[in-house]
C-alpha cells in the first residue's frame, strides 16, 4: 500500500459505544495505516470507561441517528492543516471478514478522485458511502471538501454523486463487474424473482448483462466481494428485501466458524 | 379410490430403525386400496414391524444393496404378477405429505407410457428418477425385458455405481427393450430456464467466457437438472412431496426458505416434517 497520510471516519449506528469484534479487528488495522482514527455515532460516550481503550483512536458523537451526521461529526475532529492523502469513510453495515484484503482497495483505480468500492450505475450513479475514499489533493486541500460536510443540508449518499460532478472530481467504484460478473448479477435477479422472466416460446432466452448496472453489486455480487475484497453486507442476511439465495453463504459460514462468530455478533448488534 | 390391479414394493431405510409417521399414513390409505403391497425394511425396528402387521407383507432383510436391492426382494416376494397392471416401486428417500393425491397422480392416470416416474431427469442421459417407478400396463410387466432386469440383478454396496448401474441402467434397459419413459410431473419451459438460472446462482453450471453484449441461455438445458431441487417448490404444491435429502442435510446450496414456510404451514404437514426430520 503506497504510503499517503490517510485518515479514517468509521460510523457505527450500535446502540452502545462498544464495538463488536469485527470492527476492532477492522479498527486495528487502521490504526496501523492510518495518520488519524475516528469513531463516531449517534449514541458514543467518548469518557474513558466508555469506550474501548485504543491508542491512536478518537470518539465523538453526532448526536444524530443521521449516518452523514456521523461521518460529519468525524471529519470535524480532523486536523485541516494536514496535507491528507486520503480520507476514508467507513461504516458498519458490513464485515470485514479480512481487514488487509478491504485495505488493499484504496489503492485500486487511482485515477479517481472519489472512489468507493462499490456503487449502482443507473439510473443515476450512486456511489455506496459504506467504504469511500477521498483522495488527492486536488480533492482534499480544497476547502470544499470539509465544507461540504459543514453545511446545513449536508450530504447524503444519494447526492454524492452529483457534488462530485459539480465539483469536477472523477467519482466511481473499484469494484467494476466484468462480463461474467454482470451475467452473474442478472442471472440472480432472474432466478429469484426479482426481475420479471419472460421466457421466449421458442429459441434461447437472450438476458442483457448492462441490467447488472441497475442492480446493487453488495447484494448480487456478494461473493465475488467477499472473495475479492474480504467483506460481507449484513443486509445480505438480515433482510429478504432482495429475495436473493443466501444459502451459499450460510454453507461457507458452518464450515468457517470462526467468520461466523464475527457475522453473528455484527447481526445481532444492530438487530 | 382402489387399484386392485396394481402392486406396490416400498424400500424402507432408516438409521434408528423408525417407521416415521408420513410412511405409516402411506401405507395405512394405500395398503387397503391395491392388490398387493409389499414394504421391504434393512432394519425396522419392532414398533414399526408391529404396527404393519396384517396391513402388509414385511420382508426385513440385510442392509446391502440399497434400494434397488430392497426393490428386488420385494418384486420377487409379489409372486406371481399376473394379475397385475401395474407395479409401483418407491423407496423412503421423498417426504409424503397427502396420500390421496400422489397415488391419484400415478395410478390413477394412464400415462401412455411404460416406466413411470414422479419425475424424469436429463442428468447424464434420459431416466426416470428411481425413487419412484411405476410399471404400468401387461406389456412390460409380463416381458422378457422385466423379468430379467430384476432376475438379474445382484447386491451393489457403492452407491455411485447403484446410480450408474441400476438408475441409469433400469431407463437405459427398458428404453432399449423398446419401452417409453415417462412421469407424472413434467417440467414446464419457465421453470426450465428457472433452474439454469438458479444452477448459474448457486455455480453449478457455468457463464460462458466471452463474448459482448446479449447472453443467450437454452431453456431445454434446464431439463437436465434436477426437478426435486430446482421444481422442489411445484412438486409440493402438486404431487405433495419433497424429497428428504434436500431439506435434511446440505446437498443443495438453494434457498429452501419459501419451501420450508410452505411445508410449516398447517400443522398436519408440520408434524409429518418434524417427524420425519427426527430420523
Amino acid at each position: 500500500m503506497a504510503t499517503q497520510l490517510t485518515a479514517f471516519v468509521m460510523v457505527t449506528q450500535r446502540a452502545s459505544s462498544q464495538l463488536t469484534a469485527a470492527m476492532l479487528g477492522l479498527l486495528a488495522l487502521l490504526r496501523e495505516v492510518g495518520g488519524e482514527v475516528v469513531v463516531a455515532g449517534p449514541r458514543i460516550h467518548p469518557g474513558p470507561g466508555e469506550v474501548p481503550d485504543m491508542k491512536g483512536v478518537r470518539w465523538t458523537s453526532s448526536g444524530s441517528e443521521e449516518p452523514f451526521a456521523a461521518y460529519a461529526a468525524g471529519l470535524g475532529l480532523l486536523d485541516r492543516g494536514l496535507s491528507w492523502g486520503r480520507i476514508v469513510l467507513l461504516d458498519d453495515s458490513f464485515v470485514a471478514l479480512d481487514p488487509g484484503q478491504l485495505l488493499e482497495s484504496l489503492d485500486a483505480a487511482p485515477e479517481l478522485d472519489v472512489a468507493s468500492l462499490t456503487m449502482v450505475v443507473r439510473p443515476r450513479p450512486r456511489l455506496h458511502t459504506n467504504w469511500i475514499a477521498f483522495r488527492g489533493a486536488r480533492t482534499l486541500q480544497r476547502s470544499l471538501f470539509f465544507d461540504w460536510w459543514g453545511q446545513a443540508e449536508g450530504v447524503s449518499e444519494r447526492t454524492l454523486s452529483d457534488r462530485c460532478a459539480a465539483s469536477g472530481l472523477r467519482a466511481g467504484s473499484v469494484f467494476r463487474p466484468d462480463r461474467a460478473q454482470c451475467i452473474l448479477a442478472v442471472c440472480r435477479a432472474l432466478a429469484w424473482g426479482v426481475l420479471p422472466l419472460e421466457v421466449p416460446a421458442a429459441g434461447p432466452y437472450a438476458g442483457n448483462p448492462d441490467v447488472a448496472l441497475d442492480l446493487d453489486p453488495r447484494i448480487y455480487l456478494w461473493d465475488e466481494l467477499m472473495v475479492r475484497y474480504g467483506i460481507v453486507y449484513l443486509e445480505l442476511l438480515r433482510y429478504r428485501a432482495h429475495r436473493i439465495n443466501v444459502e451459499p453463504f450460510r454453507v461457507w459460514l458452518a464450515a468457517n466458524p470462526a467468520a461466523a462468530a464475527l457475522v453473528e455478533e455484527a447481526l445481532h448488534s444492530q438487530s | 379410490m382402489a387399484w386392485q390391479d396394481t402392486a406396490v414394493v416400498l424400500a424402507h431405510f432408516s438409521r434408528r430403525g423408525r417407521l416415521a409417521q408420513y410412511l405409516a399414513e402411506f401405507v395405512d390409505f394405500l395398503a387397503p386400496r391395491v392388490g398387493r403391497f409389499v414394504f421391504v425394511s434393512t432394519g425396522l425396528a419392532e414398533q414399526g414391524a408391529g404396527y404393519l402387521q396384517g396391513k402388509v407383507r414385511l420382508v426385513v432383510r440385510e442392509n446391502v444393496g440399497y434400494d434397488f436391492w430392497s426393490y428386488k426382494v420385494g418384486i420377487d416376494a409379489l409372486g406371481d404378477l399376473g394379475a397385475f397392471r401395474q407395479v409401483w416401486i418407491l423407496n423412503s428417500s421423498f417426504l409424503i405429505l397427502d396420500p390421496s393425491t400422489l397415488c391419484r397422480r400415478m395410478l390413477d392416470v394412464d400415462h401412455a407410457r411404460d416406466v413411470i416416474g414422479i419425475t424424469t431427469s436429463n442428468e447424464h442421459l434420459p431416466h426416470v428418477q428411481s425413487y419412484s417407478v411405476l410399471f404400468q400396463g401387461p406389456r412390460i410387466i409380463q416381458s422378457a425385458a422385466f423379468s430379467s432386469w430384476w432376475s438379474r440383478m445382484v447386491p451393489i454396496s457403492d452407491r455411485i455405481q447403484v446410480i450408474l448401474q441400476y438408475e441409469l441402467g433400469l431407463s437405459r434397459h427398458f428404453v432399449s427393450a423398446g419401452f417409453r419413459l415417462g412421469s407424472a410431473f413434467a417440467v414446464n419451459r419457465q421453470e426450465a430456464l428457472q433452474a439454469i438460472l438458479r444452477s448459474i446462482d448457486v455455480r453449478d453450471l457455468r457463464i460462458p467466457p466471452g463474448g459482448t453484449g446479449t447472453f443467450y441461455l437454452d431453456p431445454t438445458q434446464g431439463y437436465g437438472l434436477n426437478p426435486t431441487q430446482y421444481c422442489c417448490e411445484r412438486l409440493l404444491a402438486d404431487l405433495r412431496i419433497v424429497k428428504l435429502e434436500l431439506i435434511r442435510s446440505k446437498l443443495t446450496k438453494l434457498d429452501l426458505r419459501d419451501l420450508l414456510a410452505r411445508l410449516t404451514t398447517n400443522r398436519h404437514d408440520r408434524e409429518l416434517y418434524e417427524d420425519a426430520l427426527s430420523d
